[in-house]
């Protein structure tokens, strides 16, 4: 006879075991969570990592010889080692040109790319043999110029939350589809009056390597504040929107758009100056309304938030200038919360008086929450050109800011990134949700160099680079360097 | 006795009769009959003490010595010639007594029923309470079936007069003239069926046969029972002695040959051909060789005679008044034979159906009778145990209700045929289920690609290279031999044969459950269990996902338990030491080894489940306090598993000799966003089919056993249930990637935990039959019928999954999409990249990352070849990195990474099936890692091929053939490397595909000749018949500075891999030598006294 005939007593603890194991490993497999089946979100632009066997950039928005938005690209080498890359320029006319390009290391270079036989705009594609390079594009019209980094990624959807079409300011999107693969675009458009589906630009066939550029003004006219959706029925774009402001204030923006709505975003330096006026645009492309609040936070301490409810396809345009909770001339750093839905897409639109020196109007998207989670713990800011191949006469960085967006202290340096090494320009730590700063001589001896941001945490970092008028009207993200592959 | 009554004569034939026969002449002689006469024919050398013995009892009786040995019915028939003016014959062996009335009340019976044959009811020798035969019947191929149970003990039940069909031949009353008519017995007929010959033709010619019951016969039945050899001249059995078996089959079916007109043989014949051929196969999978050869020698030794036949017909035809219609009326419906096979198979298991437990207790010299059941074949003894004759009544008919007149209510299953009847159901709701897939068309959908043919498998076996990724020299697996023996056997049917294997895999893995279950459990209990384990959506699941090793490992399973249970000697499962090697410890272990290794060929994740099993009995063990092989359990499966590995010695060493990778070889880790949630796996939810959570009920009843259950049936729940919970936890856990690299698939390591819960629920039966015994109604019993109850319905899901046809298989897979890969490539020779799920992919791969595996075939859609790859990729591992450098952003120039492997096209399945033609839930779906598809988008050398739905196809821009040519060398570089953007440019197609068994051939001219094959050190080419010297290329591929001629790339090695394959075999034919092998013979053990005559004296 069994032993167990013996002693019952052993029944129940087996039974126990039993229910005790297939209950506890529900239990904790349920409290783990199942990972998520979507693809974790990266930001548009993103520097690879340095040993990445090649990588690319797609840069859109500028426009051809005389036209409103003309301009180059800047490739930064944020590595130890010279990088050969080639620029293939397209127009919307489909004239192409292939231009090769040798980066030095820990360099920076803008290459001459020959003018294009025909088309009104241009798109670029830059692949590099090789990571760490940061490819950016500056424009310069009659009206301003502008600076913003190139996309590192394509997406189905891109989202501009800012825009105006008022004063006959012209707006344009434009479109680049460097795959192999034909795409159809869809673009939508958010004004205060509700949304707008124009018959012209449903359905927009683009072939592999063609560049598209569609004017909002011919369809959405006289708006204060257009929100734009880029949606492709097949395959992936790339989009950028270009802002022209010829008001009292002139101004040229060239804005890469957002793929993914996010609940955070940031503005990491701002300022209201009297006369002036400053909009942030909360546009929420979802379909669900989006509890939005907006922290802003000064030198010396917080301000009340602001709130508001932003109903699916609306754009909440916050004008800054008109709170007087906000100072004038006070710099302040603005912190974008969104819940209840997948998130909004944020920019600001600053324009200051035509007392301030040109240009005086700028628009830039806010840093994401993707972008504030650098890898590498470090941000790169690409100059605004060379010094033989300057964005603007004197264009130099002005103003760099940092606002730590984590829980905790974290420690930060500034480095101006030259050939023979870093130089720091800047170091020490910045409280939690505090923003911390560089500028004056020590930033502007940056000069033509790349500057790095290494911080202990994620920074939502942002640089205004002059000259210009004020705070925002050109601004620079800083863009973030993925890690090594290790492959 | 009054002087009118009929002369008698009664004839008992007897060769060197034994002590009993004074007994039956003392039985003649006190007959009260008084016109009885005797003649008694004596066969054999002691002729004068015949005699002697004789006339001490019956001085008036005539003996006849005859010469030779004619064999009974011809020496019986000898009372033709001999004997005039006589009523009747009464044809006895000398081995009978009857009682003193017996032949006055078979002549009174012959009268009243105007009966030509009359059979006495026979009774045991030595105990007269133990019935024999009451009468016989048959079947429509001459299978003789008795119509009592063996050893039932004669309480006057079958007393009844009436008719059948068979009068046994120990003592027959015959019409003198009705056996004058027939010309006495068929003398071909020399032993054995003698009896059912002759009174089939009796009733062909119009007379009744019946069983008088009153009169009564003491039988010895000193031959058929075993106890006599049975001594006939000129008997033919070939190479190997003759069995009474043999005899019965020749004659039974001579019988049929002779007695069934043309017509009807036409119907019958096909019928009984059919059936043989079920035997064999039987016979043949059950080791029964016996029976093979009295089956194919019933017929050739027939066959040889069919002119005798025929005349024999022919004189019967003369004598004819019933036509077969009225015959087969009084024949047995269906088949005798196969009720008792199934009979058995449900009484006492599949090897006592086989007479295989006889056979080897006869071999084991435990049981002298044992041979009557294999040896007498029909005569009842086998198929007396269905306790299906206690409902019959005298009439043969069903009563269903007691002495008293009342409606018997019977207990569910509990009758050998209504076991039988739920195993034909749950066969049906299988057969129903799978009805597309046997029939249809089977998709490419994960491992189901079409099996190479038999001669392609054997190469691929023995090949010393396989084309796995961009090759290899690694030893393939087992699968591939078993591939090619089978399909060897089946005459290079691969379709029919992949359809067997995989079908068979579902009614495998019942047997093996059947027979785990035999020995701790009721037959009730058993089958209920079979069912259970039939009725778990596990199979289906596989089956539904297109996975091979799922329900390789779902078949195997039980097998290995029972074997680990048997060679651990876990009570009850302990097997006496015999005189074969494979009933010893040695040789159990032995032979679980050999179970493993087979199904490691297929599932070699099966491996480590084995000491997952050990341990889990062991703890079960330990939890229960049970101290019965505790740890020895561990002891044995690590031995069988070393034997298993040795077996498998050259696959296993080239699995070894991948290093870390070679853990990949039990499976590929899947995402764990995609991975079955614990709900799913605790009810076998891992396909598409009967994902009901109804399932949940099956597991409640698998319960009963630890709450009721005592003794032996508690211990093995304690096992059980630990070896499910690490079966589900482990399963769990490597699907969602807890367990690093080891990532077996969940189909496979839910089998031991699919056994455990039948097992249980078999147990519980058990359990509610055994261990309610005298306790109270209470709680008990509730949860005893709830647990019935949840059985019932918790096996709706795959009940209600098997209308589908196909388990919810897909109807299409990668082939519709993709048929544009089986044309021949314009662009030379080149490869097809597969991205996907483990899951999803065609062919066997290896790992990019979690939830995403690549594979790397020929182009072209893969067949089985391409399923069973090495654990490592070799230097494929390249395509993985540079696929990983892809989705992590580090390259927009995949396609130039993946060109020195010749990789033309990338095809990105988006789950087990495509899509657009797929149903599979989208639980199963199995889709490629999210962000896939963009990351290829952004590669500006892969331009996406439109059109292909359900996929997505990606055609590499700068691809290169995989053997091409051009002028300029490519840098020699020695370690592995990615080619720049001059290394993949200008090279064109030069060379065929590197065959299976041939070389690359083709013209070159001057310049560089690349080859993508690995390893290039294995391989030379040689151009107009010079070698020519190679240099490396991206430090694995070769290049060769050629001139301009024939040129030929081949392989160019020691064949170590054939040459360990040999060895491997060898070792498998020692191993089946040594377990099948005889025993050793002893004087004890001799069954030289079962067999007849030796064969040397020709036929007659």
């Amino acid at each position: 006879m069994s032993p167990a005939h013996h002693r019952p007593e052993r029944r129940w603890l087996v039974l126990v075991l039993v229910v005790l194991v297939v209950v506890g490993v529900g239990i904790a497999a349920g409290a783990r969570g199942t990972p998520s089946v979507s693809a974790p979100a990266a930001p548009s632009a993103l520097v690879s990592a340095p040993d990445a066997e090649s990588s690319a950039w797609y840069c859109t928005g500028q426009s051809t010889g005389s036209g409103l938005a003309p301009g180059f690209v800047v490739l930064t080498n944020t590595t130890a080692r010279t990088v050969d890359g080639t620029v293939t320029a397209v127009t919307d006319a489909g004239a192409e040109v292939h231009t090769d390009v040798s980066v030095p290391a820990r360099a920076v270079a803008t290459p001459s790319i020959p003018a294009l036989s025909s088309g009104s705009w241009e798109g670029e594609t830059v692949t590099v043999s090789g990571g760490g390079v940061a490819v950016t594009q500056v424009v310069h019209g009659s009206s301003g110029w502008s600076q913003s980094p190139c996309q590192s990624t394509t997406a189905a959807e891109w989202y501009f939350p800012g825009g105006t079409t008022a004063n006959s300011d012209p707006l344009y999107i434009s479109l680049l589809n460097p795959t192999s693969t034909p795409v159809v675009v869809d673009l939508s458009f958010m004004t205060p009056t509700g949304a707008v589906h124009p018959i012209n630009y449903q359905g927009i066939v683009l072939k592999s390597g063609q560049v598209q550029v569609e004017n909002v003004a011919s369809e959405v006219q006289n708006v204060s504040t257009v929100s734009t959706v880029v949606a492709t029925r097949t395959g992936r774009v790339v989009a950028s929107e270009v802002q022209g402001f010829s008001g009292s204030s002139a101004g040229l923006a060239l804005v890469p758009g957002a793929a993914h709505p996010l609940s955070y975003w940031y503005i990491p330096q701002s300022q209201d100056v009297a006369g002036g006026s400053s909009e942030i645009d909360v546009f929420n492309p979802g379909t669900v309304p989006e509890s939005v609040t907006v922290q802003l936070r000064l030198a010396s301490g917080p301000l009340a938030p602001l709130s508001d409810k932003v109903a699916p396809g609306a754009t909440w345009a916050l004008d800054t200038g008109a709170q007087t909770r906000i100072p004038h001339n006070a710099t302040y750093s603005a912190g974008i919360e969104a819940t209840g839905g997948p998130g909004v897409v944020v920019g600001r639109t600053v324009m200051v008086p035509t007392s301030y020196r040109a240009p005086q109007a700028g628009m830039a998207m806010a840093v994401d929450g993707l972008s504030t989670a650098s890898p590498t713990g470090e941000w790169v800011l690409p100059p605004p050109g060379t010094s033989a191949n300057p964005a603007v006469s004197g264009a130099a960085p002005t103003y760099l800011a940092f606002t730590n967006t984590s829980g905790a202290d974290e420690s930060y340096t500034v480095s101006a990134v030259t050939a023979s090494g870093d130089r720091t320009i800047g170091a020490g730590t910045v409280p939690a949700g505090t923003t911390g700063s560089v500028y004056g001589a020590a930033l502007s001896s940056a000069a033509f160099d790349e500057i790095t941001v290494r911080a202990s945490g994620p920074m939502a970092v942002s640089e205004d680079v002059g000259p210009t008028g004020g705070f925002g009207v050109v601004t620079m993200p800083g863009i973030p360097l993925a890690a090594a592959i290790g492959l | 006795m009054d002087a009118q009554v009929p002369a008698v004569v009664a004839v008992v034939v007897t060769t060197d009769p034994g002590p009993w026969f004074e007994e039956a002449l003392s039985s003649l002689a006190a007959q009260d009959y008084g016109e009885l006469s005797v003649l008694v024919l004596s066969m054999g050398a002691d002729g004068a003490g015949v005699t002697d013995r004789v006339g001490r009892f019956l001085p008036d009786a005539f003996v006849r010595h005859l010469d030779g040995r004619p064999g009974y019915a011809a020496a019986s028939n000898e009372v033709l010639s001999m004997v005039e003016g006589a009523a009747f014959f009464l044809l006895c062996h000398d081995d009978v007594a009857l009682d003193p009335d017996a032949v006055h009340k078979m002549v009174e019976e012959s009268f009243r029923s105007n009966a030509g044959v009359v059979s006495p009811k026979f009774v045991n020798w030595d105990d007269p309470s133990i019935l024999l035969h009451v009468g016989m019947s048959c079947d429509k191929t001459g299978a003789v079936v008795d119509r009592i149970v063996e050893g039932e003990v004669d309480h006057g039940q079958h007393d009844a007069v009436r008719d059948v069909f068979v009068a046994p031949g120990g003592c027959i009353l015959v019409r003198a003239d009705l056996f004058a008519e027939l010309k006495g017995f068929d003398g071909g007929i020399l032993a054995m069926g003698e009896d059912l010959d002759l009174s089939w033709r009796s009733q062909v010619a119009g007379s009744r046969v019946v069983v008088a019951p009153d009169a009564r016969v003491r039988h010895r039945e000193a031959v058929a029972g075993g106890l006599e050899p049975l001594a006939v001249l000129g008997v033919d059995g070939g190479r190997h002695p003759v069995t009474m078996q043999m005899l019965q089959r020749r004659h039974e079916l001579r019988a049929v040959l002779k007695c069934y007109t043309r017509i009807h043989l036409v119907r019958v014949l096909p019928q009984a051909a059919l059936l043989a051929l079920g035997e064999v196969i039987v016979a043949v999978l059950s080791r029964d060789r016996d029976r093979v050869r009295a089956v194919i020698g019933a017929w050739r030794w027939n066959a040889r005679r069919l002119t005798e036949i025929s005349l024999l017909r022919s004189e019967l035809a003369e004598h004819r008044l019933f036509p077969d219609a009225e015959v087969r009326r009084l024949q047995m419906r269906g088949s005798a034979r196969l009720s008792r096979y199934f009979s058995r198979l449900t009484h006492q298991g599949l090897e006592a159906a086989n007479a295989v437990a006889v056979s080897r207790e006869r071999a084991e010299g435990h049981d002298e009778r044992a041979e009557v059941a294999v040896l007498t074949g029909s005569v009842g003894s086998a198929f007396s145990e269905d306790t299906d004759f206690d409902e019959l009544d005298d009439l043969g008919r069903r009563a269903g209700r007691d002495r008293f007149g009342r409606k018997v209510r019977s207990v569910p299953l509990g009758t050998g045929r209504q076991r039988a009847v739920a195993m034909v159901i749950a066969l049906a709701v299988i057969t129903v289920g799978t009805r597309d897939l046997f029939f249809g068309t089977l998709p490419l959908v994960g491992q189901l690609a079409p099996l190479p043919s038999w001669s392609a498998s054997w190469h691929h076996f023995f090949s010393g290279w396989q084309s796995a990724g961009v090759g290899t020299t690694a030893p393939a697996s087992p699968a591939f031999g078993i591939v090619g023996i089978t399909g060897t056997v089946l005459f290079g049917a691969m379709g029919t044969l992949q359809r067997v294997l995989l079908l068979a895999c579902i009614p495998l893995g019942a047997w093996g459950v059947s027979r785990f279950m035999r020995p701790v459990v009721s037959p009730r209990a058993r089958v209920i269990a079979v069912i259970c384990y039939v009725g778990l959506p596990l199979p289906y699941g596989a089956l539904g996902t297109g996975r091979w090793d799922g329900l390789v490992a779902y078949a195997a399973f039980p097998f290995i338990a029972l074997r680990l249970a048997r060679a651990a000697r876990v009570a009850p499962y302990e097997v006496e030491p015999g005189p074969k090697w494979r009933s010893r410890p040695a040789g159990q272990v032995a032979s679980l080894g050999a179970v493993i290794a087979v199904a490691a060929g297929f599932a070699p994740a099966v491996v480590p489940l084995v000491i997952v099993t050990g341990l889990a009995w062991a703890v079960g063990s330990v939890l229960v306090g049970s101290r019965d092989a505790r740890w020895r359990v561990l002891v044995v499966a690590a031995e069988s598993i070393g034997v298993a590995l040795v077996l498998a010695a050259p696959w296993v060493i080239g699995t070894a000799l991948a290093g870390k990778a070679s853990v990949a070889i039990f499976g590929l880790p899947i995402a764990g966003a995609n991975a079955p949630d614990w709900g799913e796996v605790l009810r076998f939810a891992i396909g598409p089919a009967a994902r009901s959570p109804i399932v949940w009920l099956l597991l409640a009843a698998a319960a009963l056993p630890l709450v009721l259950g005592r003794g032996t049936r508690l211990v093995w729940a304690a096992r059980l249930w630990v070896m499910a919970c690490a079966s589900w936890g482990l399963a769990l856990a490597a699907s969602r990637g807890d367990l690093g690299s080891f990532t077996p698939s969940e189909s496979v390591v839910l089998a031991p935990a699919a056994l455990a819960v039948a097992a249980c629920v078999g147990l519980g039966i058990s359990a509610f039959e055994n261990d309610l015994t005298g306790r109270e109604f209470g709680w008990r019993q509730v949860v005893s019928v709830a647990a019935l109850v949840f059985v019932a319905l918790g096996l709706l899901p795959v009940v209600g999954g098997a209308a589908g046809g196909r388990w919810e298989l897909p109807s299409q897979g990668v082939e519709q999409p993709l048929a544009f890969l089986s044309h021949p490539s314009t662009t030379g020779v080149t490869r097809v990249l597969w991205l996907g799920d483990p899951r999803a992919l065609p062919a066997g791969g290896w790992t990019v990352q979690q939830g995403l595996a690549f594979a790397l075939t020929p182009e072209g859609l893969p067949d089985s070849a391409q399923v069973f790859t090495p654990a490592g990729p070799g230097p494929a591992g390249l395509v993985a990195d540079a696929v990983r450098l892809a989705v992590s952003g580090g390259t927009v120039h995949l396609g130039r990474l993946l060109a020195p492997a010749g990789v033309r096209y990338v095809v990105v399945l988006d789950g087990v099936a495509p899509s657009m033609v797929g149903t599979v839930s989208p639980s199963v779906s199995a889709p490629p890692p999210a962000g896939l598809d963009t990351d290829l988008l952004e590669q500006d050398d892969l331009q996406v091929v439109p059109g292909e739905l359900g996929v997505q196809v990606f055609e590499n821009g700068e691809d290169m053939p995989v053997t091409a040519e051009r002028a300029a060398a490519l840098p020699p570089v020695q370690t592995w490397s990615y080619p720049g953007a001059a290394d993949v440019a200008g090279w064109q197609p030069v060379l065929s595909a590197l065959s299976s068994g041939g070389p690359a051939t083709g013209h070159v001219t001057a310049g560089t000749l690349y080859a993508g094959y690995a390893p290039a050190g294995s391989f030379t080419l040689s151009v107009d018949g010079r070698t020519v010297p190679q240099r490396p290329a991206f430090g694995w591929a070769a290049q060769y500075a050629a001139v301009a001629g024939r040129a030929s790339l081949s392989l160019s090695q020691f064949p170590y891999v054939p040459v360990a394959v040999v060895v491997e075999l060898g070792a498998w034919v020692v191993l089946a030598a040594a377990l099948i092998g005889r025993p050793r013979r002893s004087a004890a053990t001799s069954t030289a006294g079962a067999t007849l005559a030796p064969t040397d004296e020709g036929e007659p």
